[in-house]
């Protein structure tokens, strides 16, 4: 009888151990199978060539916006669309070419700088934030779906710390496209978009790409900082000190934009897919005059909560889409400016 | 008798200031020529409708002043007081303190209103705290976050924040 018992025991731990041991295996095989995805996700910029009539929706609020467009893809850098939707906006051409993204004036015909600047969005995604992005969600699998007959892995991405933005993202298994994304925070969906139709590697006519580029006096190049220290040796004030802020955003690159001959540092942290922003810049004697030293403004504007506050003569916006509690855990875990 | 001579002296005709010799000329013109008949029709029609019109009469104060103030005008208000020293040059209570005041206050309060408005609108000395920081400064920050927002792995061509932001 004793020996029974001990032989049940121990089949019962090793069933446990083998039970244990595939779940094990079958997560890390799904960890690795997602891992793989992401990277073509990653990649399919670089080698892709696609034309395709997208669909976007974006939600700001009680405010919803929609835009249908027809894109043309041509790896690495070239890209040609035109909005269709909304009314307003149709036959507005815009391109991007060398990293730059222009638009057709509609009256004169010339290409322009989008936004005056270059580059309008660094969307360059890089690896590391692919290991924020595990620290900091958790995916769920779901089951297999066809979008524009294309067959697409679907995920579910959401945070493990605060109330983050979830994710529900389609991608096509043989190329990488994103060709569905939802975005939502809590039950209200916040953005999506998708492809109503797509040809993958089509025939494209290169034309399309060519303009006579318009020598711009107000573009400027917006420099990329990649370290804080570089970027307070170019600013005449100090600039906050964390490299990580509270729910694992970090440091991920920062500008400096001239606006009304002030200079306005941009510091931008990722915590591998949703980001936060902190604004900063040094106040003029009449500006100081607007603030008071050290007390916290709370508001929120289009969607977003914005938390400032002036120090040493220094004004820091902390902008961001987390609910206010959330981002004031974020905004006391800053290291301030300093001295 | 000429049709020339008639129409010379057709308003007395018409007035009867004529001697008794000239009107029986003229009378026996008028029997004979048709386009004089026609001529002194049309003037007693104009009499007629003339007697109806109202004249203003003005005074002799009006011209006077209204040739002084013309006169003035030409040589220069100052000069016309050295030069004419008798005649008054009285101005009414409105005329010399009011009129003035009132385009004063006006101008200095159209001034004023500028002003409010284009410092309110920047921000500036009379714009103190939240109110003044709202407009401006927020809505850069914003429209810069944005650009951001998106811009993670799942965007691909990095451009949905920017048509977002655009339309924003």
């Amino acid at each position: 009888m004793r020996n029974f018992l001990k032989i049940s025991v121990c089949i019962i731990l090793v069933c446990t151990g083998i039970l244990i041991s595939l779940s094990l295996k079958l997560f890390s095989y799904q960890r690795k199978d997602f891992k793989a995805l992401l990277e073509k996700v990653i990649l399919c910029p670089e080698v892709v060539n696609y034309w395709g009539i997208k669909e976007v929706e974006s939600y700001r609020g009680e405010q919803k916006f929609y835009i249908k467009y027809e894109i043309i893809y041509l790896a690495p850098d070239r890209m040609w669309m035109k909005y269709i939707k909304p009314d307003k906006l149709s036959d507005r051409e815009v391109i991007r070419r060398n990293g730059r993204l222009y638009s057709k004036n509609r009256r004169s015909g010339r290409f322009s700088l989008e936004r005056g600047r270059y580059p309008v969005i660094d969307f360059e995604i890089k690896k590391e934030n692919l290991r924020l992005l595990f620290k900091n969600y958790k995916i769920n699998f779901h089951e297999d779906e066809i979008v524009s007959n294309r067959e697409n892995a679907v995920f579910e991405i959401e945070s493990r710390s605060c109330k983050k933005p979830r994710m529900n993202v389609w991608i096509d298994y043989e190329t990488g496209l994103v060709m569905k994304y939802e975005q939502y925070f809590g039950e209200n969906k916040i953005n999506s978009y998708w492809f109503d139709e797509i040809k993958i590697n089509p025939e494209i006519d290169k034309d399309i790409f060519s303009f006579k580029e318009r020598f711009d006096k107000k573009s400027t190049d917006l420099k990329d900082y990649f370290s804080l220290e570089s970027i307070e040796k170019d600013v005449d004030f100090p600039v906050v000190k964390s490299k990580e802020v509270a729910y694992g955003y970090v440091f991920y690159k920062g500008n400096i934009t001239l606006r009304r001959n002030n200079k306005i540092v941009h510091l931008l942290y990722t915590d591998g897919l949703d980001n936060i922003s902190i604004f900063m810049n040094r106040l003029s004697r009449r500006d100081r005059q607007r603030f008071d030293e050290g007390e916290i403004k709370i508001r929120t504007e289009r969607g977003r909560t914005v938390i400032s506050k002036m120090e040493n003569n220094v004004h820091l916006s902390l902008i961001g889409g987390l609910e206010k509690k959330d981002m004031m855990q974020i905004f006391f875990s800053i290291n301030n400016t300093g001295k | 008798m000429k049709c020339k001579e008639f129409i010379k002296n057709i308003v007395q005709y018409q007035k009867g200031e004529v001697d008794s010799s000239l009107k029986d000329e003229m009378d026996s013109h008028l029997s004979i020529c048709a386009s004089c008949r026609e001529e002194l029709n049309i003037s007693k029609e104009m009499a007629e409708v003339l007697h109806n019109v109202n004249v203003i009469n003005r005074d002799d104060y009006f011209w006077n002043d209204l040739y002084r103030n013309v006169r003035n005008l030409r040589i220069g208000y100052r000069i016309a007081r050295e030069k004419y020293p008798s005649e008054s040059y009285v101005l009414s209570f409105w005329d010399r303190f009011l009129k003035p005041a009132l385009m004063g206050f006006s101008f200095g309060l159209l001034l004023f209103l500028s002003f409010l408005y284009f410092d309110l609108k920047s921000g500036g000395l009379l714009g103190r705290g939240e109110a003044s920081f709202t407009s401006d400064e927020i809505e850069f920050y914003i429209n810069e976050h944005s650009l951001s927002e998106n811009g993670n792995i799942f965007s691909q061509e990095g451009l949905t924040s920017v048509f977002v932001s655009v339309q924003e």
